[in-house]
């Protein structure tokens, strides 16, 4: 053993080499392709907002949205002075099967004597209006509001829908002598 | 592409979306030029008015052993179906207050429940991630209790809530705290479309009620704890349809109105909110007065309209039930005052198929359902 005097350095420990930072960029692109979905969609919404219409617009439906329907659960109602149509008179319908505490005050509909209904299937001695429900004719209900007519014909106390001649309004009347006010409630 | 690159590209994208919100948001500005109550009051309306025995507690449901979360009625049959903390849900005939079915849950973490369309089946989901199905004419089993005929797995969380799609008995949406809603079909149990997740526009985080249009029921809206309402259409999963900003806390209620175009919202900011479907307009922010007694605002858990949509019920943190004219944005009564209310927290409310009655669920174990106990006016 003697130096061989071949000048050869002894080995140096090593950095580990620098690899790529795979996940980061991974992360990134991911993140980037989201961001871009995010302009895709409200750069759609803000074409859309071109077409929308005001908020009173809205405001104005729903409030002739509220008046159009009887709510059992609302003590006054008023009588529509303005028609959809040809009809005037609008009926409340109450009918209430909680026993004593609203039947024995009495039915609105038909403006005179409850008749004797559907709802004796239920609770005897109970007198209500939800009459047209099983097709056994009560004047002056308002019928198509609450559940389907089973009428043959239409009932002819149905709060009017009006025929549009615009190809996007979805309303119809069944009434056979609507005059058409479409202007009134068509709302396209 | 370097991630220097790529870093340039994230920073360039964020400020594009960060202006493009700030212009959605500035026209949306110019779009809203009056609210509900303020359109209402220049129309000359004036708030419902009650009287303190116009809406009065005509049953109370008693049975469960724990807090009720959830309730549901029958569409047509009125029956409801109760969810409870004693891992129960109970089926009532609410009429004569009697129990037709008391199903004990395989996992008694149960969060939410429905009935479906043709009153035959109830659906529940909770903590086990899964819906289970039970269909009421089922035999009973030794001890008294009915199998579960379907159990509907998938979802990566809870179940917060499920509704069924109205008139279709084999479809079912639930949401979750995985982010997303999925659709059902119960008959084989297969997931149809999974609404959010990786998608992009979906919630960013649990969604926590979801309600589904009368009018459309290929539309629903879901809320969430990322502040957000969203509006999904069945018939396409890869995007949310809109997205309705306003409410600075977790949305823990949604319901549509009863015309199928508007949609109420309640939140953990405790406020309500009704929105436009279609516009995206927020139409009116229903805002209780502060209260000097309250530590902390009350948030709002559940929500409901009337028939006609004029009364929107709000069920409270802190026991109230507040009655609000939804177009004068006005209390016009607050159930949990009237005699025999709720002693806790209401959980969950929902208003008969007819709109006749109101049912709410309580922490205080009960169910009591309300109806109008007045004399009715025609003028």
């Amino acid at each position: 053993m003697g130096d061989n005097g071949s000048g050869n350095a002894p080995p140096q420990p090593k950095s580990p080499p620098e690899y790529p930072d795979v996940c980061g960029k991974h992360h990134l692109k991911v993140a980037v392709q989201s961001l871009n979905h995010e302009i895709d969609y409200l750069e759609s919404e803000l074409n859309s907002m071109e077409k929308t219409v005001p908020a009173s617009r809205c405001c104005k439906e729903l409030n002739e949205y509220v008046a159009r329907n009887p709510d059992p659960l609302i003590k006054v109602y008023e009588k529509q002075k303005k028609s959809c149509g040809a009809w005037d008179v609008f009926r409340a319908i109450v009918c209430c099967s909680w026993g004593s505490i609203c039947c024995t005050r009495g039915c609105l509909c038909c403006f005179s004597q409850p008749k004797r209904c559907c709802c004796l299937q239920l609770m005897k001695d109970i007198i209500c209006c939800q009459c047209c429900n099983k097709g056994v004719g009560c004047a002056g209900c308002n019928c198509c509001k609450i559940t389907s007519c089973n009428l043959e014909s239409p009932c002819p106390e149905c709060s009017c829908r009006c025929v549009c001649s615009c190809s996007r309004c979805a309303k119809s009347c069944a009434s056979p002598v609507c005059t058409g006010c479409c202007k009134g409630c068509c709302l396209c | 592409m370097s991630v220097a690159e790529l870093k340039e590209k994230h920073a360039a994208a964020t400020a594009t979306v960060n202006s493009l919100r700030e212009r959605l948001k500035q026209r949306r500005q110019l779009l809203l030029d009056t609210d509900v109550a303020t359109y209402t009051k220049n129309q000359g309306r004036s708030p419902v008015n009650f009287s303190a025995t116009d809406l009065v507690c005509c049953r109370t449901l008693q049975g469960h052993t724990g807090k009720v979360y959830a309730l549901d009625w029958t569409p047509e049959k009125n029956w409801i179906v109760s969810a409870s903390q004693d891992g129960r849900l109970i089926v009532w005939n609410a009429l004569t207050s009697q129990k037709t079915h008391a199903i004990k849950l395989l996992c008694p973490w149960v969060m939410t429940c429905a009935f479906a369309p043709n009153g035959q089946s109830v659906a529940c989901g909770g903590l086990d991630s899964a819906c289970s199905v039970f269909t009421l004419s089922s035999q009973s089993d030794r001890d008294g209790n009915i199998p579960v005929s379907r159990i509907l797995t998938g979802h990566k969380g809870y179940i917060s809530c499920c509704q069924y799609v109205p008139d279709q008995e084999t479809r079912l949406i639930t949401s979750s705290g995985d982010q997303t809603c999925v659709l059902w079909d119960v008959t084989t149990g297969q997931r149809i479309s999974i609404f959010g997740g990786e998608f992009p526009s979906g919630h960013t985080a649990d969604v926590l009620s979801l309600s589904i249009s009368s009018t459309n029921p290929n539309m629903f809206v879901s809320g969430s704890c990322d502040s957000t309402v969203r509006l999904w259409d069945l018939r396409i999963a890869s995007r949310a349809v809109r997205t309705y900003h306003g409410h600075d806390g977790d949305v823990n209620a949604v319901r549509f109105f009863p015309d199928g175009l508007r949609f109420g919202s309640g939140s953990d900011d405790g406020t309500c909110r009704l929105f436009d479907m279609r516009t995206g307009h927020q139409l009116q922010v229903y805002a209780r007065q502060p209260d000097r007694n309250d530590d902390e605002i009350p948030t709002v858990t559940s929500v409901a309209f009337s028939i006609s949509g004029r009364l929107m019920f709000a069920g409270y943190s802190n026991g109230d039930c507040y009655v609000w004219d939804t177009l004068v944005a006005e209390v016009v009564q607050n159930l949990g005052t009237l005699q025999n209310s709720h002693e806790g927290r209401i959980s969950c409310l929902g208003l008969s198929g007819d709109g006749s009655a109101l049912c709410t669920g309580s922490y205080d174990k009960n169910l009591k359902i309300w109806a109008f106990g007045g004399q009715r006016k025609v003028i």
